[in-house]
């Protein structure tokens, strides 16, 4: 049974090993003087004024409310959690250099929480006005990956008409461990996004609603 | 054409004028008749079934979220509140439990370990049933219309008056039934649900209160 397991292990590791060293050597590399404009635009596409029902489920905990994105001015954007009957979780204001906390019922309080959300949630509000690190096309997405220090790194993916984002991935170099997938736009807001977490069973699920 | 426009003026200030009438509310004449008026129909009443509409305002983004839904209350503590529009929502309250249901999944869980449901629980109960009128958790001002009364309450214990600012109940007089709540939150933010087509002390089936997932 040891050996078995063991065996099992030793494959796993060596696919995970094999698969994200091929992952990172299968793609081809583009120069930023030769991506349209549409492409760059595709890549900023972010939620400015749009609400969201959302689920979250966390291990076997399952949450639901809506999520509320409005742009309050061309830079600052707010996104406020309410329960389906009426109560606010929370009120996050996010700017360019900060995340603001408005509001944030007291058992949400916590470090861990608030990054998960700061960083979720920002990365569907806020776009970049740096130049990216690199460029790469694989298969039909053309990604734009950021650098954030730490060895931490953020793809922005579009797809190859350069109509839309498609996914947003967050992590090291190669193993990333959030993954974010975005179908759909309707009035330049997504209409689905389902984030994941890889290192706990996290899972956020937005679906556009008419307001 | 002055004329017609002076006509137009005075019609739409007579409008204004009338509807602020309606609307305005001055204390009632006799309070203790009216108090014991809403706890003894309260106590009376063993079923509600209506429609609502919530709207959550956000006062610092002036935004609005509105939902839709009916509303059931069964004598002692049974609601069911299902929202139709723009999600579907199932909240069951029933002995203690709570039933959750979205369109991906049903939660049940215990109301003693949810504090927010909790509140929400006892604030919705106690506005059906008018034993808010009796609770010393509010300072309650009473007020009242032609065709309405109105409870202004302020919250005294310590965690309503962290989240509340006040909270109003709007009832209409002839039936003494619940038209109106609106939850004043610190914060400048306000819930408000609006009662219509209520249907009183009809037959209700105990299914409809189930907690079983």
């Amino acid at each position: 049974m040891l050996s078995f397991l063991r065996h099992t292990m030793f494959s796993l590791g060596a696919t995970a090993f094999v698969l994200s060293f091929s992952s990172c050597h299968t793609i081809k590399k583009l120069e930023l003087a030769t991506i349209t404009t549409d492409c760059i635009q595709a890549s900023r596409q972010r939620i400015h004024n749009a609400t969201y029902n959302t689920k979250i489920d966390f291990y076997k905990k399952h949450f639901s409310g809506l999520l509320l994105f409005k742009a309050v001015n061309d830079t600052d954007n707010r996104v406020v959690f309410v329960t389906e009957t009426g109560f606010k979780l929370f009120d996050f204001e996010f700017t360019p250099h900060n995340f603001n906390i408005q509001y944030c019922l007291p058992p949400l309080r916590k470090k861990m929480i608030l990054n998960i959300f700061k960083n979720d949630l920002g990365q569907l509000v806020q776009s970049d006005t740096i130049s990216p690190l690199h460029i790469n096309q694989k298969d039909s997405l053309i990604t734009f990956t950021f650098a954030r220090g730490n060895n931490r790194y953020e793809d922005y993916s579009v797809d190859s008409k350069c109509s839309r984002l498609t996914g947003i991935e967050r992590g090291g170099k190669c193993l990333k461990q959030v993954t974010t997938k975005i179908s759909g736009l309707t009035r330049g807001n997504f209409d689905e996004i389902d984030i994941y977490h890889r290192p706990v069973k996290l899972h956020i699920s937005l679906k556009q609603i008419e307001r | 054409m002055i004329m017609k426009h002076r006509m137009v003026y005075f019609l739409l200030f007579m409008c204004t004028a009338f509807t602020a009438m309606a609307q305005s509310f001055a204390p009632v004449k006799d309070e203790a008749g009216t108090r014991k008026k809403i706890a003894d129909i309260g106590k009376n009443s063993i079923s509600i079934k209506a429609d609502f509409v919530q709207e959550k305002n956000l006062a610092m983004l002036s935004e609005k979220i509105t939902s839709k839904g009916t509303f059931y209350f069964k004598k002692d503590n049974k609601v069911r509140l299902e929202y139709h529009q723009p999600f579907k929502y199932l909240l069951v309250i029933n002995d203690g439990k709570i039933l959750i249901k979205d369109d991906a999944k049903s939660t049940q869980m215990d109301m003693h370990k949810n504090k927010i449901f909790q509140e929400v629980n006892n604030i919705i109960i106690s506005c059906v049933n008018g034993s808010a009128i009796g609770s010393t958790d509010f300072d309650i001002k009473m007020l009242e219309n032609a065709s309405q009364l109105k409870l202004e309450m302020k919250p005294i214990a310590k965690g309503l008056k962290d989240f509340f600012s006040s909270i109003s109940i709007i009832i209409d007089k002839k039936d003494y039934s619940v038209a109106r709540i609106e939850m004043n939150e610190v914060s400048g933010d306000n819930t408000i649900i609006n009662f219509s087509n209520k249907e009183l002390n009809g037959n209700m089936d105990d299914k409809l209160f189930s907690v079983s997932k």
